[in-house]
């Protein structure tokens, strides 16, 4: 893998996309988002730069899409090449160094199946919690690039009660680092502290258990700041 | 939780399975596109247009037609998408090579 090759296709997936008016539609999830982090807080170290290979994005529950873009030709021109999973009928995007793949909140009963975004000409998958992302989204320039992501407080929150979900061992351990790392990160900033109890006290009781749950063994720091709230 | 090594040969691992698939589908283009490539020809003033392509060791060329730019501009797309992706593939194999060799080190010759 070549990380400068990976990060040069990162930016023009994202100023292609952006070029197109789709950026301001959805927004970038999954660890990428730790670059712009890292921006945001004037080039921390603190924030770990760990990125998969795969460049997740976020489409609204409501499928709404301002313009309408063939996405899949997009991606094409770029080198991308569509990989097929017969099983569930999702489709991804491949890159030697990068891999795209659409998501998209699930909500009520769910399903299987991916949602087709006619608008995108796309297939996204639906998985639960991602509604928490796309509430708290921040807005982070990076030059000419204007990019939606979730906020780093509700990131870090939604990789905790994900990790408890996980049957995959590999997948939770993950998760949890992502999010004990960023923690670490925002409990030396006052408002991000603020920020996270502002954001516990408008989850569902339920999320919330399950988030201190597994905070009390992985981060204890932020039960002790649940007691306040 | 685990050490961040277990979970690096755990994203190693995916990474690996994720080309795998990768190689697969860029696999599944290459066969769709035309193989060789695009030749013209002048003779006695006139542009022919050939296909060159390899049959076992025997390089062939196949004429196509006169050439003319608009009838041929799709074929030399093709070839040339061909050609990118033959080149993705490539990278894709060396990312490959580089992953296995994460997980289990280089192969030491005795």
């Amino acid at each position: 893998m070549d990380v400068k090759e990976q990060f040069k296709i990162f930016r023009q997936v994202l100023l292609k996309f952006q070029a197109q008016g789709i950026l301001q539609d959805i927004m970038l999830i999954g660890s990428w988002c730790l670059y712009f982090y890292q921006i945001e807080f004037d080039k921390s170290a603190q924030i770990q730069r760990v990125r998969t290979m795969d460049l997740d994005f976020l489409v609204p529950a409501n499928k709404k899409i301002s313009k309408e873009v063939d996405v899949p030709e997009i991606l094409k021109q770029m080198g991308f090449i569509p990989t097929f999973n017969r099983s569930t009928g999702l489709v991804v995007y491949d890159h030697p160094d990068l891999r795209v793949e659409f998501l998209i909140p699930e909500l009520g009963r769910g399903s299987d199946k991916p949602k087709t975004i006619e608008k995108l000409n796309i297939k996204a998958q639906s998985l639960r919690y991602l509604n928490l992302l796309m509430d708290y989204p921040r807005i982070i320039s990076d030059d000419e690039l204007h990019v939606k992501v979730p906020e780093p407080a509700i990131y870090a929150l939604h990789k905790l009660i994900v990790s408890s979900r996980r049957k995959d061992a590999v997948k939770r351990d993950k998760d949890l680092e992502a999010a004990t790392n960023l923690l670490d990160f925002l409990f030396t900033r006052p408002n991000e502290v603020s920020r996270i109890k502002s954001i516990l006290r408008t989850l569902p009781k339920k999320w919330v258990k399950t988030i201190l749950s597994v905070s009390e063994k992985h981060f204890p720091r932020l039960n002790e700041t649940a007691k306040d709230m | 939780m685990k050490t961040p090594a277990i979970v690096l040969e755990g994203v190693l691992k995916e990474e690996l399975a994720r080309l795998k698939e990768a190689e697969k589908s860029y696999l599944r283009e290459v066969r769709k596109l035309p193989k060789g490539s695009f030749q013209k020809k002048k003779i006695k003033g006139i542009l022919y247009a050939y296909l060159v392509y390899r049959k076992g060791n025997v390089v062939l060329r196949k004429y196509l037609s006169r050439f003319s730019e608009a009838q041929h501009k799709h074929l030399r797309e093709q070839i040339e998408l061909r050609q990118k992706y033959e080149k993705q593939l490539r990278a894709v194999r060396r990312n490959q090579k580089r992953v296995l060799q994460m997980i289990h080190g280089r192969k030491r010759t005795i």
